[in-house]
């Protein structure tokens, strides 16, 4: 089945693959080939999918997913990062950055909403970034665990 | 064109220098234009796919009802008459007739619709400019990103235009900017961005299940979908500024060489003439002499 992953900026990816993992609105989906024709809120989160076996991530930020009737799943994402393009480092710095503007007291609501957001965003990409780091890890038979 | 050598000399060398800045631009507004071109055309298959799914979703959901589809707010007492228009020029000018065809349009847009009935958002310094210069109010002005231009550059125009519409201060919004077409061509263009409007296509209608319910979803893709407008916007115009400013400045270029050209051909005259002048006094002095 064909998959899709669009943001405003580019075309992240686009491929064949058996399966796809995704976190919507109403909890985690599976699509599988066949799947019947679904429009659905996309949540910040990873998205999984699999080519001949193979698990592979992405972390998005909040979109829209279709499912369309021809074996097509394409996501609407505002920014959508693949494991490993997403720079560690610089997540866990906005996430502390995010904490602090949310424990800042006279906060407005519009800006903890937006801090609110970016801490999920940034959640979701330390989350994928980690996997890919320990899959190269256990790639590389390093033989010693990462951590 | 001067005729005393020295003069023309002077001249020569200013223009030169004036070569080499323009010379500099045309690479530096390359570089950029090249990188604003890349990111103009890769909106594009995003505009794409949210268009079909919008067509989709609306079909369904009856796109009348959403705030920012429908052309009249209900709302006791008020009776919107006023238009928003967001103007997007660039900060600098030196681009040829790019800010020049944009304000146009507006002007355009602002005879057939009468002067009086327009609030402005501006981005860039070109177009807050002229619309101080024309009394016209400014709710908000926008600097122009010298950055890579990303979603979330278009969410605060969005905001204040979103949030300005749903109250009902303005029947419509519209967007002015200028479309890139290739390096050399740039389509000046009005849009209208609010009520947001949708090609249905009855036809066409899939099944589709929806997550949480049609009119959620309506509502992330129609917010989704006017905060990429806006984008796509901005996108093109960076690209329209930096193609129309290289333009301009490799036209500049090309002028300051044939200038050149012309100024050398009139010193080497000047200089001739000069020498042949100092010749023939030194051979009338002589045959004085010997006479």
């Amino acid at each position: 089945m064909k998959f899709k992953i669009a943001t405003p900026e580019r075309i992240v990816l686009e491929t064949e693959v058996d399966s796809v993992t995704l976190p919507t609105q109403m909890g985690e989906v599976t699509i599988l080939p066949n799947h019947v024709p679904l429009v659905a809120n996309l949540k910040p989160g990873e998205i999984k999918y699999k080519i001949a076996g193979k698990e592979n991530f992405f972390a998005v930020s909040a979109g829209v997913i279709e499912v369309k009737n021809e074996n097509e799943v394409v996501i609407l994402a505002d920014t959508a990062e693949f494991g490993h393009e997403i720079d560690e480092k610089r997540a866990e710095e906005a996430r502390e950055w995010a904490k602090k503007i949310m424990t800042e007291e006279h906060q407005s609501s519009e800006g903890f909403a937006s801090a609110a957001a970016v801490l999920e965003r940034n959640l979701a990409r330390l989350k994928v970034a980690r996997k890919h780091r320990s899959h190269t890890h256990r790639n590389l038979e390093s033989g010693t665990l990462n951590e | 064109m001067p005729s005393n050598s020295r003069d023309i000399r002077r001249r020569i060398k200013s223009v030169k220098n004036i070569g080499q800045i323009t010379k500099a631009m045309e690479l530096v507004s390359a570089a950029k234009m090249r990188k604003a071109q890349a990111a103009a055309t890769a909106s594009r298959p995003y505009a794409k796919l949210s268009g079909e799914l919008l067509v989709n979703l609306a079909g369904r959901t009856g796109e009348a009802n959403h705030p920012l589809m429908n052309r009249m707010i209900e709302k006791p007492g008020i009776s919107p008459t006023k238009i928003l228009a967001i103007l997007i020029t660039s900060d600098r000018g030196l681009a040829g007739a790019f800010n020049a065809n944009v304000i146009n349009q507006a002007f355009g847009l602002i005879k057939n619709e009468g002067s009086k009935r327009f609030d402005f958002i501006t981005v860039g310094k070109k177009g807050s400019g002229v619309i101080k210069r024309i009394k016209s109010q400014i709710i908000a002005a926008f600097p122009v990103k010298d950055k890579t231009i990303t979603i979330n550059d278009a969410r605060p125009i969005v905001q204040i235009a979103r949030e300005e519409f749903i109250k009902g201060t303005y029947e419509k919004v519209f967007i002015i900017f200028s479309e890139f077409v290739s390096t050399l061509v740039q389509k000046p263009n009005i849009l209208q961005l609010l009520p947001f409007s949708t090609a249905v296509d009855a036809k066409e209608q899939e099944e589709f299940l929806f997550e949480p319910s049609a009119d959620d979803v309506l509502e992330t893709a129609i917010n989704r979908a006017v905060e990429f407008r806006i984008f796509q916007s901005l996108v093109e115009a960076a690209a329209s500024e930096h193609s129309a400013r290289m333009v301009a400045m490799r036209n500049a270029n090309e002028a300051a060489g044939d200038l050149i050209d012309d100024l050398s051909l009139s010193y080497n005259q000047a200089r001739q003439a000069g020498i042949t002048r100092e010749l023939s006094e030194i051979s009338a002095a002589k045959l004085a002499m010997e006479g």
